[in-house]
C-alpha cells in the first residue's frame, strides 16, 4: 500500500515540478550548444542568459518540490481530498511515511538533475581539473577519501532539507489540530520548529565550545582561521544531530497524527 | 454470513464537542445488517458528525464507537463505503485514472460494475474531472462508492445538490447497486424523496437522538408519512 501511495504522491507533486526540471535541463543543453558556436558578443549574451536560467529554474524546482510537499499534505490529509485519504483502507502513518519519503525524493530527483544541467552546461578539462584539485586539497585536509567527503556534503545538504521539510509538515499537522486559526497556528508551529532546532544547534555548539578551544575561539574570539580537523567534526556533528532531529520531528508529529484526525 | 456481537454498527453514549461548543450529545444506536436507515434532522443537527465519526474522519470526545465489533479503522474502512457531502476527488484525474486508483485500494471495489454504471449514466471514462460539471462529479463519486461490495454503505445527503428530476434516478440507482445483506445509512433532511425505500430512521435534533424506530411502526403509531412526522416534529 505504502508504494501505491507513494506513487500517486510523486505522479502529483511531478506533475508541476517536472516542468521546471524539463525546461532547466533544455536551456541548460541550450546554453552548452551555443558555446560550440564562434564567439561573439550576441552568442555569449545568449549563452549567459540560457545558463542563467537554467540555474534559476533548477533551483525553482527544489523550493517548488518542497512547497508541492507541503500543499500535497493540506490538501490530501486535511482539506476535501481528506475525506477520501482517509477513508481508504491504510493506515495514517503510512500515509504520512508516503508523504515524507515522496518529498524527499521529489528533491533529491531536483538536486540531481540541477548538478547534471550543471554539468552539462560548465563541463570541460579545466573544470574538471579544477574540480578534481579542490575535492582533493579539501579532502587531504579533512583527513577524508573524496568518496568519503561527497558522502558526508551530500549527507549534510539532505538532512538540512529533510529537517526543513519536517519542520513544514510538523507545522501543519500541529496547526490542525486546533478547530480555529489553523493558519496562523501552522505557520507559528513550522518556522517555530525551525527556529527552535536551530537554537538547539547554537546551543550545543556552545556547549561544545567549553571543551574545545578551537571552536571556543571562533565562537567568542573572532577567529576566522578555521582548522580543518574542526570543520570536519562540525561537519560530522550537524549529521548527528540533523539525523537525531529528524527522527524526533517524525516521532512527534506522527504520533499526534496516530491520536486522531478532525477534518471541518 | 458473519454475525457481528453487537449489530454492524454500535454508537454506545458518544459525544462530541468542538472547544466549547458540543455537537453531540450522549449518542447511542444500533445498525443492524440488511437494513436502509435514514438519518434524519435539520441542517447543521449533527448528522454530518455523526457520519464523520463513524469513518474516522472524527474523534470523539467520549463515548465509544464500534464497527464490526472494532474501533473505527482500517478494518472497517475496509467494509464501509462513504459519500461524502462533498467532492473528495483528485481533480488533477480523469475517470478512468480513478477507476484504477479505487481499484487498486479497494479490494472490493467491482470495476466493471462502475463502468456499467458509467454507462448507464452517460459518463465517459476519458472525461477529466476539472471539466465536469458538479452535477456529473456527484454522479461519478456515487457511482464508486455503490460499486464497492461493502457491508455497510454511508451516503451523506446524496440528495443534497440535486434536482427533484434526478433524484429518483440516484435513489435507484442505490437501490440496484448496493450488495445483498449490506446496510445503508443515509442522512438527509429532503425525507419524501427517500422515506419509501426506508426501514429503520433515526430523527437527530441538535446533537442528540430524539426518536430511533422502525419506519412502518412509526407510519402505523402516528398514522402519518414519515415526512410528515418529521416537519411537525421539527417545526420552526
Amino acid at each position: 500500500m505504502l508504494k501505491k501511495l507513494f506513487k500517486y504522491d510523486m505522479k502529483w507533486c511531478l506533475k508541476v515540478v517536472s516542468i521546471y526540471i524539463i525546461i532547466g535541463l533544455v536551456l541548460a543543453v541550450l546554453g552548452r550548444l551555443i558555446d560550440l558556436f564562434p564567439q561573439s558578443v550576441f552568442f555569449s549574451v545568449v549563452g549567459g542568459i540560457c545558463k542563467g536560467a537554467s540555474i534559476s529554474f533548477g533551483i525553482t524546482a527544489i523550493v517548488n518540490a518542497i512547497i508541492r510537499a507541503w500543499v500535497r499534505m493540506i490538501t490530501n490529509m486535511y482539506k476535501d481530498e481528506s475525506y477520501l485519504t482517509h477513508t481508504l483502507p491504510i493506515k495514517t502513518d503510512k500515509i504520512y511515511l508516503s508523504k515524507i519519503i515522496s518529498s524527499i525524493t521529489l528533491v533529491i530527483i531536483c538536486i540531481i538533475t540541477l548538478l547534471i544541467s550543471l554539468i552539462v552546461m560548465y563541463l570541460n578539462d579545466n573544470t574538471i581539473e579544477l574540480i578534481k584539485t579542490s575535492l582533493n586539497i579539501i579532502s587531504n585536509n579533512l583527513e577524508l577519501s573524496i568518496t568519503g567527503l561527497v558522502i558526508l556534503l551530500t549527507l549534510l545538504i539532505i538532512l538540512q532539507i529533510i529537517n526543513i521539510i519536517l519542520c513544514g509538515f510538523v507545522g501543519i499537522i500541529f496547526g490542525h489540530s486546533y478547530n480555529n486559526k489553523k493558519v496562523p497556528m501552522m505557520l507559528l508551529y513550522g518556522f517555530g520548529s525551525y527556529v527552535v532546532i536551530q537554537i538547539i544547534n547554537v546551543l550545543i555548539l556552545i556547549l561544545g565550545s567549553l571543551f574545545n578551544s578551537d571552536l571556543y575561539n571562533i565562537l567568542f574570539n573572532g577567529v576566522e582561521t578555521v582548522e580543518f580537523s574542526l570543520l570536519k567534526g562540525i561537519t560530522i556533528f550537524c549529521i548527528i544531530i540533523y539525523s537525531i532531529i529528524s527522527f524526533v520531528l517524525y516521532y512527534f508529529s506522527n504520533k499526534k497524527l496516530l491520536k486522531g484526525i478532525n477534518i471541518d | 454470513m458473519e454475525q457481528y456481537k453487537n449489530g454492524l454498527v454500535e454508537f454506545k453514549n458518544v459525544y462530541k464537542s468542538f472547544d466549547d461548543k458540543v455537537i453531540l450529545t450522549d449518542v447511542s444506536f444500533r445498525i443492524n445488517k440488511g437494513k436502509i436507515i435514514g438519518l434524519l434532522g435539520k441542517n447543521g443537527m449533527g448528522k454530518s458528525t455523526i457520519i464523520k465519526l463513524l469513518n474516522g474522519l472524527l474523534t470523539p470526545t467520549s463515548g465509544e464507537i464500534l464497527i464490526n465489533d472494532l474501533a473505527p479503522g482500517v478494518e472497517s474502512k475496509k467494509i464501509i463505503s462513504y459519500l461524502p457531502e462533498r467532492s473528495y476527488l483528485d481533480k488533477s484525474m480523469n475517470v478512468n485514472q480513478i477507476l484504477t486508483f479505487f481499484s487498486e485500494f479497494y479490494e472490493n471495489f467491482n470495476i466493471d460494475k462502475a463502468r456499467k454504471i458509467l454507462y448507464d449514466l452517460n459518463l465517459s471514462e476519458t472525461d477529466n474531472l476539472n471539466k465536469m460539471s458538479k452535477g456529473m462529479l456527484e454522479k461519478l463519486q456515487l457511482v464508486l462508492v455503490m460499486s464497492r461490495e461493502a457491508d455497510l454503505y454511508v451516503l451523506d445527503e446524496p440528495l443534497g445538490g440535486v434536482d427533484p428530476a434526478t433524484r429518483d434516478y440516484i435513489l435507484d440507482t442505490i437501490l440496484t447497486n448496493f450488495k445483498d445483506g449490506a446496510s445503508i445509512l443515509i442522512s438527509t433532511h429532503l425525507i419524501s424523496d427517500i422515506e419509501r425505500i426506508l426501514d429503520d430512521v433515526i430523527f437527530i435534533d441538535h446533537g442528540k437522538i430524539i426518536l430511533s424506530k422502525s419506519a412502518d411502526e412509526l407510519r402505523v403509531e402516528y398514522n402519518e408519512s414519515i415526512d410528515e412526522i418529521f416537519r411537525r416534529m421539527f417545526k420552526c
